[in-house]
């Protein structure tokens, strides 16, 4: 069996898996930054929680 | 072959989220976007001023500079609030007590009722107080509609792992609390919305409650704005015939509301109940200003004289309020709490109405701060 004379060059794997997985660390970053900011916003303004009475001592 | 876990949802992901979220937490409830001066905090609007005199105790309780090297905070309602304002007992306290390194903070919300002041109590740890004063009224014992046992201070500000004297309505109501206790954010998100709103939409600021009153005057005209002419006259007639039924035509102009209050208080309150709700909450209170972190009295509030003339009972009922001390004195004493009675500090003429004493003008400030100094001395 005659081996291929150009072979292809190996992928490297890891690189390959970040890529799918959404590139560098810095999409991840990104992603969470994302998250968090989503996160605090939907807590801060989220319906609800408004807490009213009308005084009536005087 | 296994499925590739979708980047979204990789515990990579939501850990670095969590982190964030923990860094913008602490960027916005330790910072001036939270505690900065707004200008929702002095609104005149009624229906908007509990919200806004808890974020301002809360802003004290968690955002206050070191100031004096002992501090004093005061818990309690309307009562207390207007005539114990840091400007007239800061004053006071210079006046007497000059060497002394003083600290002072109001933490009062109008409409708190005893279940209110057990819920902020929670929070004093976090104010490191040298000395805790708990403005109680007797009629803060009838827990009514007119005077609910908790209102807006508990629902945003309750904390805790446990079940305070008054158990949650609701499953949604205790896991909100277990919220509050963990996450400080969450704790404050109604606050941190007014906040934010007020930065974007700023609302024009009527200003902090004033440091001083020339007049009753000045206090009318701050009360009831264009009014206030109305109601000075109205008070000066009956300055000259000092009798009820003038006090309540006094009252009559733009004061229907106290009027109405006091009167449903009388007639809905019930009887005084050794066992009942309101001294239970009273006990959790005092165990825990007891703790003996800090010097803790409780000062049973002024009544106004004039209800002596009261014959029909519409405004109070004879003899409740010393049964209502008796019960505040044994309920504080055991935990080791000083009790002040300051019923009888005030003449008629300092009162506003049939419960509040008039802020600067009644010097209420002149014995209070007296009590304070003489708490302070007793400790050290």
């Amino acid at each position: 069996m005659r081996s291929n004379p150009n072979p292809e060059p190996k992928k490297d794997l890891t690189v390959e898996t970040r890529r799918r997985r959404g590139g560098s660390c810095v999409p991840l970053i990104l992603r969470a930054l994302i998250y968090a900011v989503a996160i605090t916003a939907l807590v801060i303004f989220a319906p609800g929680g408004d807490h009213v009475f009308i005084y009536q001592g005087f | 072959m296994g499925r590739e876990e979708s980047p979204a949802a990789a515990p990579v992901t939501w850990g670095l989220a969590v982190l964030f979220v923990i860094a913008i937490d602490a960027g916005i409830t330790r910072s001036s976007i939270l505690w900065g001066p707004t200008a929702f905090e002095n609104t005149r609007n009624l229906s908007r001023l509990t919200f806004a005199q808890t974020y301002r105790a809360a802003r004290k309780i968690y955002a206050t500079e070191r100031g004096g090297a002992r501090r004093i905070a005061v818990l309690g309602n309307s009562r207390i609030f207007i005539p114990a304002q840091e400007p007239y007992v800061e004053r006071e306290l210079a006046r007497i007590a000059p060497a002394l390194d003083l600290s002072y903070a109001n933490l009062a919300v109008f409409g708190a009722g005893l279940g209110d002041l057990e819920v902020l109590s929670r929070h004093l740890a976090a104010y490191d107080p040298a000395l805790v004063i708990a403005a109680i009224a007797c009629d803060d014992l009838l827990a009514t509609r007119f005077n609910p046992i908790q209102n807006v201070p508990s629902q945003l500000l309750r904390i805790g792992w446990r079940d305070g004297p008054i158990p949650p309505g609701s499953v949604a109501e205790r896991i909100d609390r277990w919220g509050r206790t963990v996450w400080p954010l969450y704790r404050f998100r109604e606050f941190t919305r007014a906040a934010l709103i007020d930065r974007l939409f700023p609302e024009p600021d009527a200003g902090p409650f004033p440091a001083h009153f020339d007049s009753t005057r000045a206090l009318f005209d701050y009360m009831h704005g264009a009014r206030g002419g109305e109601a000075e006259a109205a008070y000066q007639a009956w300055r000259r015939d000092p009798t009820i039924e003038r006090f309540v035509a006094y009252l009559q102009i733009g004061s229907a509301g106290h009027l109405e209050m006091v009167r449903g208080r009388v007639r809905d309150g019930g009887l005084l109940n050794a066992n009942g709700l309101t001294v239970r909450v009273l006990d959790r209170l005092m165990t825990r200003l007891g703790n003996r972190r800090w010097k803790a009295l409780v000062l049973v509030m002024p009544e106004n004289p004039l209800l002596e003339q009261d014959v029909t009972q519409q405004y109070h009922r004879v003899g409740f309020s010393d049964r209502a001390f008796a019960l505040i004195r044994d309920t504080a004493l055991p935990h080791g709490v000083t009790v002040v009675d300051a019923r009888h500090w005030m003449p008629r003429e300092a009162f506003i109405d049939f419960d509040h004493v008039m802020p600067d003008l009644s010097g209420f400030q002149r014995p209070f701060a007296e009590e304070i100094v003489r708490a302070l001395e007793s400790q050290s």
